[in-house]
């Protein structure tokens, strides 16, 4: 038998969330058609009510960036995605400073 | 009229007289019936009574859409399912809500899945879950970051040129994706660090409840399987990033033990 330990969170509501995303998610789930069939809680109207207010935290600080970016969303590996955003950055980023140059020298024509 | 609510499966614990042990003496969801066991061979499915009133299929799929009923009653399905997982362990937790009109089915799910449900039970013997959030404090983090390049920046003019707002953009883009980076490879250390002492681990889903006014957001969260004997270095490792770390904003918020609801099995 195992030692008796206590769950310990740092806040009530970091502990909502943390069950919340566990029991309604995870866990044995019996897809057969005799027990009682439950609406899906895709979670999403929490979500989405909750991400609202982190969304505006972010934007405040001037890192909204972040939030949409596949790269920390910790589902799966976007280094591709990532390496090919960046490239077409780069080459906007070139491709507007030759605009400019080629303006420049329009007078000069 | 009653359903019968399932809360979790585990093994017999009294190998002599073949039954299933202790059973906690709490209430089950709706404060008027007792936990008690459906054994089948060694498994049972720890259940207990639920009133119609509250938990038939139509009742119940207008109280989830009230978040104050949800979070309360999400609350006691955790705690119920912890006061098992104190004398017993492990246990495989059912998913929120499973819920039968007849004790035979249940009986019937067990022997259809009985070697699914042995096997995860023999795998799980002597591991822990413990739930790690990585939450960075945005203002701290890009202070630490971009200080002198920051700087740098600010100095520049704001009537600039189309050129300079331009260069002026590029840096701002290139400030953003440095700091991205930096984050990113962060967390990847973090976790490839924290994962040298577990056994599997998995990504859940992020949901920023609360730490809405501190600045901080969650840039990651993984739940992991820990062996019993590597959990004190497992905390401790975590701990250590903790204090390396906490200067430039970020932070590691651990959660456990959990039932092992991200390492139960699936079943079709």
């Amino acid at each position: 038998m195992q030692t008796q330990r206590t769950i310990t969170h740092a806040t009530e509501s970091s502990t909502l969330a943390d069950v919340l995303e566990r029991i309604l998610d995870k866990g044995i789930v019996i897809a057969g058609d005799i027990k009682i069939k439950l609406v899906d809680i895709e979670l999403l109207t929490i979500q989405i009510r909750l991400l609202i207010a982190s969304v505006e935290k972010a934007k405040e600080m001037g890192m909204d960036w972040w939030v949409t970016n596949p790269e920390l969303s910790s589902k799966k590996d976007t280094n591709e995605v990532e390496s090919l955003k960046k490239r077409v950055e780069e080459l906007e980023i070139l491709n507007s400073e030759r605009v400019i140059k080629s303006k420049e020298k329009i007078p000069l024509i | 009229m009653t359903n019968v609510y399932c809360y979790c499966i585990i093994e017999n614990a009294d190998e002599t007289t073949g039954t299933v042990g202790t059973v906690p003496k709490v209430t089950g969801m709706d404060g008027n019936y007792g936990l008690y066991s459906i054994p089948y061979r060694n498994l049972n499915m720890l259940v207990s009574r639920v009133s119609e009133d509250e938990f038939s299929e139509s009742k119940l799929n207008d109280a989830i859409e009230d978040i104050a009923w949800l979070g309360r009653h999400a609350t006691l399905h955790e705690k119920i399912v912890e006061s098992v997982m104190n004398v017993h362990s492990p246990l495989l937790p059912m998913k929120f809500c499973t819920i039968y009109s007849e004790e035979a089915y249940i009986k019937k799910l067990l022997e259809k899945n009985y070697s699914t449900f042995t096997d995860a039970i023999n795998y799980l013997k002597d591991k822990v879950e413990y739930g790690v959030k990585v939450y960075v404090e945005c203002s701290a983090f890009r202070n630490k970051m971009n200080n002198s390049l920051h700087n740098q920046f600010e100095t520049m003019d704001s009537n600039d040129s189309g050129r300079d707002y331009l260069l002026k953009r590029k840096a701002k883009k290139l400030i953003q994706e440095n700091l991205l980076a930096e984050i990113s490879t962060r967390i990847k250390m973090i976790h490839s660090i924290i994962s040298e002492w577990s056994t599997e681990s998995v990504p859940n889903k992020m949901l920023n409840i609360g730490n809405k006014t501190s600045g901080e957001i969650q840039v990651q969260n993984f739940s992991y399987l820990i062996e019993n004997e590597y959990l004190d270095r497992f905390l401790r490792v975590i701990k250590e990033i903790n204090n390396r770390h906490s200067h430039e904003g970020l932070k590691l918020m651990t959660s456990g033990p959990w039932p092992p609801y991200n390492f139960s099995p699936k079943i079709n």
